[in-house]
């Protein structure tokens, strides 16, 4: 089996485990390439050297003295920079929390992620406090889409999914919470996964939205992705279903709306290949999206009032009005949100009879330009930032499980969600893994420098 | 289920600092002072805004009629 084949960061951990290579050199080579390269993307916002060499130099020592390093064994990833790494300071892509004592442990899932072997070696670039879709962040700058520099990356897990595409990590972390980490997925071509919402652990990731924050993985193979999932999550992924078993249907109505032409053909293309095209159109996805909105509006702007009546000018300016709109919201417009989502949640389950994985474009077509930072909704120019989650808003909102599939399109990268009932992550991966086996579902990274050999090996 | 056309509230910055010409400007400076906060003059514009787009949405979820029976989907588990 080849190291692409067997999924890249378990290629690294497979080479690693057999002293093929080793983790210092593999984490070092990886470092130099980030310093090499990310300047054209700004996709990393610190490097963790000397922290990931000597847990690199553990894994060595472990595996010259018999010990089992573990499955993902010396292979480097990266975190969005929000989530808890022991001894640095989780600034969540702001400066406001710049002067927080650093984090005395890990987050949950990296502290699971290093019992297997692997190594955080930098933190990615990110909206401030993941209030965005476009990774464009006053304090660190806007994240460039690898597969054209002139275009967005998406957000708020920007850095996450650019660090991916750009070939320059195997896997990443980020979170998602109206589509934070699907958008960027969609948009740099790269898989990615929003958990079954409260299924991952999220103590140590920074809060956004306590009702919808979900964390999850980013990888280059879906062999990768389901494998980090597993890790984070602890569950057991490596029975999947039988794809004949899993019924698939097309989410039709708000989410056949808007949809570029080379979107919906390639979309067309998939439900072809899966053999059947019934549609399933949800009830009040706008009212869906709409509650998602206003209960991220209301609980971010309550977690951040505190400091927004100390020293609101110290936050990203688009960041702050909207966190500031938020914290006024009348508790009477909150609780209907919430009503909402009690009743739009029993709609969602209901369309689960009928299927158990639904298709749904992530976004309306290709990454905007960074000059030129619109989309296009019902004949209108809208801005992206704020409106590139029409189609992930309403899922989030249910709290059910996506997989962001980067379609093997010629051209930018284009991405569909593939989503399941709450806990169904296997059906998704199932019907991925047949996509990709069919060529209709590949990440493209540019140049993966961490599959390079290590001369001195 | 309605249009898109009908249901969309305006976004942010598309259309000036009002991006919501349908509504009403909400009174920003009294909802600030219940909540002890003060905004910034420079920052009032882009706070209108936003605070006209939520209201958008929540004249939305609020044209739903629910049943007394539907409860918040916040859960609490102690």
């Amino acid at each position: 089996m080849t190291a692409h084949a067997m999924g890249a960061a378990l290629g690294i951990a497979a080479d690693i485990r057999a002293g093929r290579r080793n983790a210092v050199g593999v984490v070092t080579a990886v470092i130099s390439d980030i310093e090499a390269r990310d300047t054209r993307f700004n996709s990393v916002t610190r490097i963790l050297g000397p922290a990931a060499v000597a847990q690199a130099e553990e894994v060595d020592k472990a595996i010259a003295a018999g010990r089992d390093p573990g499955p993902l064994a010396g292979v480097p990833f990266g975190v969005k920079d929000l989530f808890d790494v022991r001894g640095e300071v989780t600034t969540a892509g702001s400066i406001v929390l710049r002067d927080n004592l650093p984090a005395s442990e890990d987050a949950t899932v990296i502290a699971r992620l290093r019992a297997a072997g692997a190594v955080p070696v930098a933190t990615l670039n990110m909206d401030e406090f993941a209030y965005g879709f476009s990774t464009e962040n006053a304090h660190t700058g806007t994240t460039r889409n690898p597969h054209d520099h002139a275009r967005l990356a998406g957000g708020s897990s920007g850095g996450s999914a650019a660090a991916v595409a750009a070939g320059l990590l195997p896997f990443t972390l980020g979170s998602d919470t109206n589509g934070s980490i699907r958008i960027p997925s969609a948009l740099c071509g790269v898989w990615g996964l929003k958990p079954t919402y409260g299924q991952v652990p999220l103590r140590g990731v920074y809060p956004f939205v306590a009702s919808l924050d979900t964390a999850g993985p980013m990888a280059d193979t879906l062999e990768d992705l389901m494998a980090v999932y597993g890790i984070m999550s602890g569950r057991d992924v490596s029975a999947l279903p039988d794809v004949a078993s899993v019924k698939v249907a097309r989410l039709g109505g708000w989410f056949a709306r808007n949809v570029s032409p080379e979107l919906t053909a390639a979309i067309d293309g998939v439900m072809a290949h899966l053999g059947h095209d019934p549609v399933i159109e949800l009830p009040e996805v706008a009212r869906a999206r709409a509650s998602a909105f206003l209960i991220s509006a209301a609980e971010g702007g309550n977690l951040h009032l505190p400091r927004l009546r100390r020293r609101s000018m110290q936050y990203d300016p688009a960041t702050r009005s909207r966190l500031m709109a938020g914290a006024m919201l009348p508790a009477a417009t909150y609780l209907q949100a919430q009503r909402f989502r009690r009743w739009f949640r029993a709609q969602v389950h209901a369309a689960f009879t009928q299927a158990d994985v639904l298709v749904a474009p992530t976004t309306v077509g290709v990454a905007p330009r960074i000059d030129q930072p619109s989309i296009m909704v019902d004949g209108r120019s809208v801005s992206a930032r704020a409106n590139l989650g029409i189609y992930t808003q309403p899922i989030s909102l249910a709290g059910l499980p996506v997989l962001a599939t980067p379609l093997a399109v010629d051209g930018l990268p284009l991405g569909v969600q593939l989503i399941g009932a709450p806990g169904a992550e296997a059906k998704l991966f199932a019907v991925a893994a047949e996509l990709q086996r069919a060529g209709l579902a590949a990440c493209r990274p540019l140049d993966a420098g961490y599959a390079r050999k290590e001369k001195a090996c | 289920m309605s249009s898109a056309v009908s249901l969309s509230p305006s976004a942010p910055g598309v259309a000036g600092a009002g991006a919501s010409n349908d509504h009403k400007v909400p009174p920003v400076a009294d909802m600030a002072r219940i909540i002890g906060l003060s905004i910034p003059v420079a920052c009032l514009p882009d706070v209108v805004a936003n605070t006209a787009l939520l209201h958008g949405y929540a004249d939305l979820v609020a044209g739903f009629v629910l049943p007394d029976d539907c409860e918040p989907a916040y859960e609490y588990a102690p």
